[in-house]
């Protein structure tokens, strides 16, 4: 279990992180997302020992990471600005990481190799950028980490590999209780993949829950009528979001979903179906129900 | 609930320690090359010229005359003195490179973010990356050392020189080197830790291996510069630097006749104190990199402390730099230097090592803080406020004086040559306890700062310098340096060519009896005679017993002989005894040969020749004369008339001024080889008079001189003038005094001398007359 308390990092008199509070909760795909400079990096630099928190305290396992290495043994860090010893090959950095991390499997190594299309004797730095970022996948993977850090993992990554890894991860996650905390400006790309999310916005968290529970409240529902009833009309209905394009309307309702279709069909709809609510839509709303206007954070 | 294991750390460590070294492969090969050629390289390329000495060597003891040659040629297992100097020059420089390379992901935030990911305590990851550096470049140097080691003992090893020295140089070029290349690395380490970009590490870390060295450098200069008397010992410096010392190490040694001598203890003091400066160089570079920020990489440090202390050396720096440009104007002009100075390369320290201007208004009060400090040190120099310059010590607080005073015997061997160092200025001291002589010096000394309160500029008469060093009954010592002498000084120095601790130390007739007693030496002396005329001294046949008796008269002469006789001679000059001195334990000895003069008349220049002293004879010298008598010898000191053709008479102002102004001058046999020339031609420059009549040349021959007191005054009214037989065969030299010349030769000389002395401007060179 990962807990940051009143988590404070500043840079040069820029707080990075400005009482930070969250838990994640072991076992759990957590997704921290944020635009550039919100903090999820420095989140993930203290998390692995990198930084030392300026104020409050970060702890893993009730111990804090930094300059502990029977923690950090248990912690891998993919960083969003890879880097890799010089005109080394992945077998190289593979050796590198065996000789520092015990739980380093060669077994693991050889069947990652086996599901990523790397050449593991080539240099690294001849590989392109989705190619590089595979290598770190696989390294980490490979050191079988009670906590896995990814920064931007998958920018760069072809739908082919993102499936894969997704797979991968969730494979180990079921198998071993792994920890894994993304962090990315992308909601669509974590949508599928975190059971666990958290909005950070300069330096604190504005948001953080189960996905399961912040989609459970909310359904989208689309409606053709001859003619569209005026939001007043629908007053009975718990709407957040009205949207109208001809007869047709498309409304987001906090509420059950069947409810909310048998409460429009009183209204003599022509047609009228549930359609799938985005993570995205679901921020937005939930943000705003806690005074944020999203269209000023995430673009 | 995650567990902690906790893994052995030593083997993280060994694993983390081989990627590190593999890291430093290109260190490796690197010294490993560079070392090949500077030591094994040598080797190879002098081998056909040792091999051609070893078989033509020839000498009664072959294997003992080899190991004697091979001893004095080897420097442990290097060929020449200067090799251990670029030795480790090479690593220190290999050693500076890796440590920035070891270090530089301190200064890459992607570099940064996977080392300090890595579960390895901080101290561990410095510890590891150290063990591979120091490996990396040691055991490429370990390896190439014993390689030459015993490729040397191969080749050479068969006439077993190896002695206990080698095998202490070795030892102590083994210790320096080590330690060196440890605190190059410990002092960059420690710099790298605490910045954030290589090019700082590399700027910083630079100019530190050498500020020391610098600051003791501008400090010592500023303080010789300013104050009068002062003199600083550069050398000191080159040990206040990692870089420099590995030159210095060895050159902290005596070099004698005998040998090199060196000064191991000292050597080994200094080197532990550099040790001892790395290990706490690099124990501080391991508590700040525990404290240091994973974030400080990439980020220049415009207050960080190092950068202010290389910005504030930058205005020292620069504020000297000027002041030396400068430094013949006047103090208005001087210290607007220095402010400029000081200014224009501080700024340029700001904007390199700040990237810009942001930082410049609040460093400026640091810059201008130290450029404050150094220009009130100037002017607290300037003005003398420390009471440096006109301190004396009280006559009754001094227990013994040295004196850079020989005066006749300048050029004679001293008991320095023995016993001290042969360099230019030991070569030159006297000591003396004797109170009268103590008197002597510290009069001089009080002339000497006198001359300088009366002169704002000083001159420098003919290059000659003076150095008094008094020690006090309470231990301490005084010392003093005046590059340009008094005139008046050497007057009074002059007091003490008659005095018989002046003499002891410095006549040849005692100071070869004294080496004669030295362990181990064969002394051998023969003695000739020679007239005043003649260049050649006959040889005497004398026994042992008869030489010994020559050599007590002269030496009770020489001791009796009055100051003024000595000064300004009225006796007349009979001769010369020629001494000449071997010591035939050297007889193989070629190397000291050549560090001991050798003879102007064509001795064979073999390792047996000591000196010769050619002991001028005046009628004063009662005893040597009737030693000659009795053994009816007294005739060669007779000039032969009837061979003298010719005596050619010329000036030798110039001589006089270019060295050894105002000082007892001899003409036999200094004079030889320039007046050989001189003597020869006549040129536009310069005139040669000429007298050829028998009755005038003999009359010259009564009044000539072979030694004098000379100043300004004296010596623009004698002459130099030499003897030339009926072939033109160039002989004897003397001085003589102008109104000594004859009619036929005077006027017209006098005339020349105006003419010649009006070249001497008054600017520089004014006409002094002393009074002794």
């Amino acid at each position: 279990m990962i807990t940051a308390t009143a988590l404070t990092k500043t840079f040069d008199g820029f707080a990075a992180l400005n009482d930070f509070t969250a838990e994640i909760p072991r076992g759990s795909i957590y997704g921290l997302v944020g635009t550039n400079g919100s903090g999820k990096s420095t989140l993930l630099r203290l998390i692995s020992g990198i930084y030392r928190p300026d104020g409050g305290e970060i702890l893993v396992a009730g111990q804090p990471p930094f300059e502990n290495p029977s923690i950090k043994e248990r912690i891998f860090h993919v960083s969003d600005d890879l880097y890799f010893l010089p005109q080394s090959s992945m077998n190289d950095m593979a050796r590198f990481y065996a000789g520092i991390y015990r739980s380093f499997s060669w077994d693991t190594y050889r069947e990652m190799c086996d599901r990523f299309p790397i050449d593991p004797k080539k240099r690294i730095n001849t590989f392109s950028k989705g190619m590089k970022r595979q290598t770190a996948l696989i390294l980490a993977l490979s050191c079988r980490p009670d906590i896995l850090l990814l920064d931007e993992a998958f920018d760069g990554l072809d739908p082919v590999i993102r499936i894969g890894l997704r797979k991968i991860l969730a494979d180990l996650i079921a198998d071993g209780g792994m920890t894994v905390v993304i962090a990315s400006h992308n909601l669509r790309e974590l949508e599928d993949l975190c059971d666990h999310m958290g909005l950070l916005h300069a330096g604190k968290v504005i948001f953080a829950r189960e996905i399961d529970q912040v989609k459970l409240g909310f359904c989208k529902v689309q409606a053709v009528f001859k003619v569209p009833p005026k939001p007043e009309s629908l007053k009975v209905l718990d709407v957040m979001q009205y949207e109208i394009s001809g007869s047709v309307i498309n409304l987001i309702v906090r509420g059950n979903a069947d409810q909310v279709v048998a409460e429009i069909h009183k209204m003599g709809p022509i047609l009228v179906e549930t359609v799938p609510l985005t993570l995205e839509e679901v921020f937005i709303h939930e943000m705003e129900a806690v005074g944020y206007d999203y269209s000023k954070i995430i673009f | 609930m995650i567990t902690p294991k906790s893994f052995s750390s030593k083997s993280k460590g060994l694993g983390f320690f081989r990627s590190a070294l593999l890291n430093q492969v290109s260190f490796i090969i690197a010294t490993t090359i560079l070392l090949f050629i500077v030591i094994v390289v040598p080797y190879l390329v002098s081998a056909p010229e040792h091999s051609h000495l070893l078989y033509s060597y020839s000498g009664p003891d072959l294997t003992g005359a080899i190991r004697d040659y091979y001893s004095r040629y080897f420097y442990g297992i290097y060929l020449s003195d200067a090799q251990p100097g670029f030795v480790g020059v090479i690593l220190a420089l290999i050693t500076f490179a890796a440590a920035l390379f070891s270090a530089r992901y301190l200064h890459s935030k992607k570099m940064t973010d996977l080392y300090h990911a890595l579960p390895l305590r901080r101290e561990k990851l410095l510890l590891v990356n150290t063990g591979a550096t120091m490996v990396a470049i040691l055991g490429p140097y370990l390896i190439i050392y014993l390689f030459t080691a015993i490729g040397q003992q191969a080749v050479y090893g068969r006439y077993g020189w190896v002695t206990a020295e080698y095998f202490r140089y070795v030892a102590m070029d083994l210790f320096t080197t080590m330690v060196l290349v440890w605190v190059v690395y410990a002092l960059t380490t420690f710099v790298s830790v605490n910045v954030g970009t290589t090019f700082d590490s590399l700027a910083i870390s630079g100019v530190l291996m050498f500020l020391p060295t610098i600051v003791y450098g501008i400090g010592g200069s500023v303080w010789e510069l300013t104050t009068y008397g002062a003199k600083f010992q550069w050398e000191y410096g080159l040990r206040l630097s990692p870089f420099l010392f590995f030159f210095e190490r060895f050159n902290a040694s005596t070099y004698t006749a005998r040998g090199t001598i060196y000064q191991y203890p000292f050597i080994a003091g200094v080197t532990a104190a550099w040790l001892l400066i790395g290990c706490l160089l690099f124990g501080a570079a391991l508590l700040c990199y525990r404290r240091r920020k994973s974030e400080v990489a990439e980020q220049t440090q415009p207050f960080g402390i190092f950068q202010m202390v290389v910005k504030c050396f930058a205005v020292l720096f620069g504020s000297a730099l000027f002041l030396a440009l400068f430094n013949e104007r006047g103090m208005a002009v001087r210290l607007l230097a220095l402010v400029l100075g000081g200014v224009s390369v501080g700024l340029i320290a700001e904007l390199i090592l700040s990237r810009g201007t942001k930082a410049l208004l609040k460093n400026l009060r640091w810059l201008a803080l130290s450029g404050g400090v150094f220009c009130l040190m100037y002017l607290g120099l300037s003005f003398d406020l420390f009471g440096y310059v006109y301190r004396m010590p009280d006559l009754s607080n001094v227990a013994s004086v040295e004196v850079t005073y020989r005066g006749q015997y300048w050029d004679d061997v001293s008991r320095a040559d023995f016993t001290s160092p042969i360099d230019w200025d030991s070569r030159s001291i006297t000591r003396l306890e004797d109170a009268q002589c103590i008197e002597i010096v510290r009069n001089a000394h009080q002339s000497q700062l006198e001359y300088h309160r009366q002169n704002a500029d000083s001159r420098n008469y003919g290059g000659s310098t003076l150095r008094i060093l008094y020690r006090l009954k309470n231990g301490r010592t005084l010392s003093r340096y005046y590059p340009d002498v008094d005139p008046q000084s050497y007057a009074i120095l002059s007091q003490l060519e008659d005095k018989e601790e002046f003499i002891l130390q410095n006549n040849p007739l005692f100071v070869m009896e004294e080496y004669g007693q030295l362990p181990g030496t064969q002394l051998m002396v023969t003695a000739a005679a020679s007239s005043i005329t003649n260049d050649e001294a006959v040889p005497l046949k004398l026994n042992e017993e008869q030489l010994g008796r020559l050599v007590d008269a002269l030496q009770a002469d020489t001791l009796r002989r009055p100051l003024e006789e000595i000064l300004s001679p009225t006796h007349q000059a009979r001769g010369y005894i020629r001494l000449t001195y071997r010591d035939l334990s050297r007889l193989d000895d070629y190397d000291y040969a050549s560090t001991v003069k050798y003879s102007y008349d064509g001795f064979s220049n073999d390792g047996s020749f000591i000196t010769e002293y050619w002991a001028p004879i005046t009628d004063n010298y009662t005893q040597t004369l009737a030693l000659l008598r009795e053994l009816k010898l007294e005739y060669l000191l007779e000039p032969k008339l009837e061979e003298i053709g010719e005596v050619r008479i010329s000036d030798f102002y110039d001589i006089y001024t270019f060295s050894h102004a105002s000082m007892v001058q001899r003409m036999m046999p200094q004079g030889r080889n320039y007046y050989d020339w001189r003597m020869s031609k006549d040129s536009s420059e310069f005139k040669v008079f000429s007298v050829t009549d028998p009755a005038e040349i003999e009359g010259l021959i009564n009044r000539g001189k072979s030694m004098m007191f000379l100043d300004d005054d004296a010596a623009s009214q004698v002459l130099a003038m030499q003897y030339v037989d009926k072939n033109g065969k160039q002989m004897g030299l003397q001085f003589i005094r102008l109104e000594d010349l004859p009619d036929s030769v005077r006027p017209q000389v006098a005339s020349y001398l105006e003419e010649r002395l009006a070249l001497y401007s008054e600017t520089d060179n004014p006409r002094v007359t002393v009074t002794y």
